[in-house]
């Protein structure tokens, strides 16, 4: 694994593999940060801030879960301290969405197609709550398991799952919602 | 999971596909400076620890010059009175701040021999990372 290998460089003193660290991971910690803060000068700050959490705590990372958990339950700690108490995610959720629709998946479908599709969806996702837009970052984008999820957020499986499902469900819903202004405005 | 479930969450993963956030060029160089700024930190912390105070070493001078005048005393067995005591002092007063200087000089100079030799090989340290 090439973080084993860079981390055993860094605390032997040789800083400059912490570059590779932070190349590998940066994109996904500033997105982290920035579903949580919605603020690109604050996710700035916070990536910072874990990165050099991340230096300073290392030596004590001992390869019992995946790197990339351990460090975005990091950033996802920071984000949260920066927030100064809030939370994001509002506790246990009984699962009251329903099942998406036809049309939303057909609306989902056209946007796949579409060579603006990364445009449409990022401001689908700033429109989506931050801790809806976290939990589908980590388990669509990142491709993190429940397991890993719970790791970083400590929320317990069962909430993840249902926030999942509420999560999924309302971006469908605003996917669709968008894909008709367009459709009306080209009207 | 049904079909349904395995065509939503392959049509979500397809959707968010390469969307992640792009950070600012800056931000690696800027989390690269804290990195070293964290690095020079620890190594002056830990130069900073093994410097010996200066009461520290002005009590180990006036302990090996009690220790030497002392010695020399027995060596000369005056067990004599207290004026007696303080004029034979004073006669041999030169001699015994010559010895303890000496001594402790020899002593201060290795340390501070030492002190330098560490400081550089950290300077050393910092410079060829």
């Amino acid at each position: 694994m090439d973080e084993q290998k860079w981390i055993t460089c860094i605390l032997a003193g040789d800083t400059q593999s912490f570059s590779c660290l932070v190349a590998k991971y940066e994109k996904m910690a500033y997105t982290i940060a920035f579903r949580i803060m919605e603020n690109r000068e604050e996710a700035e700050e916070v990536v910072q801030d874990a990165f050099v959490k991340m230096y300073r705590a290392l030596p004590e990372f001992q390869f019992g879960s995946k790197f990339s958990t351990w460090f975005y339950r990091i950033v996802y700690r920071t984000a949260l301290s920066a927030l100064r108490g809030q939370h994001i995610f509002a506790g246990y959720e009984e699962a009251g969405a329903t099942d998406l629709t036809v049309a939303e998946m057909n609306a989902a479908s056209s946007v796949l197609e579409r060579e603006d599709r990364k445009e449409v969806i990022s401001r689908v996702l700033k429109e989506l709550p931050a801790d809806e837009g976290l939990l589908l970052t980590l388990y669509y984008l990142e491709e993190c398991s429940v397991e890993e999820i719970r790791q970083i957020t400590d929320l317990t499986a069962s909430n993840i799952k249902v926030k999942l499902f509420r999560a999924r469900k309302h971006f469908y819903e605003i996917v669709q919602k968008t894909m008709k202004i367009e459709i009306s405005d080209l009207l | 999971m049904n079909t349904t479930e395995e065509y939503v969450n392959k049509l979500t993963r397809d959707l968010m596909k390469d969307t992640a956030e792009q950070p600012p060029f800056s931000l690696n160089a800027r989390i690269m400076a804290l990195i070293m700024g964290e690095k020079r930190a620890a190594i002056h912390k830990c130069y900073m620890k093994k410097l010996p105070s200066f009461s520290t070493i002005l009590i180990v001078f006036i302990v090996y010059m009690a220790i030497i005048a002392g010695g020399v005393m027995l060596c000369m067995k005056e067990y004599a009175a207290t004026d007696s005591m303080i004029r034979t002092v004073k006669h041999f007063f030169p001699l015994l701040l010559t010895i303890s200087s000496s001594v402790s000089i020899f002593f201060f100079f290795t340390q501070l021999d030492n002190w330098l030799r560490i400081k550089e090989s950290m300077k050393e340290n910092l410079h060829n990372k």
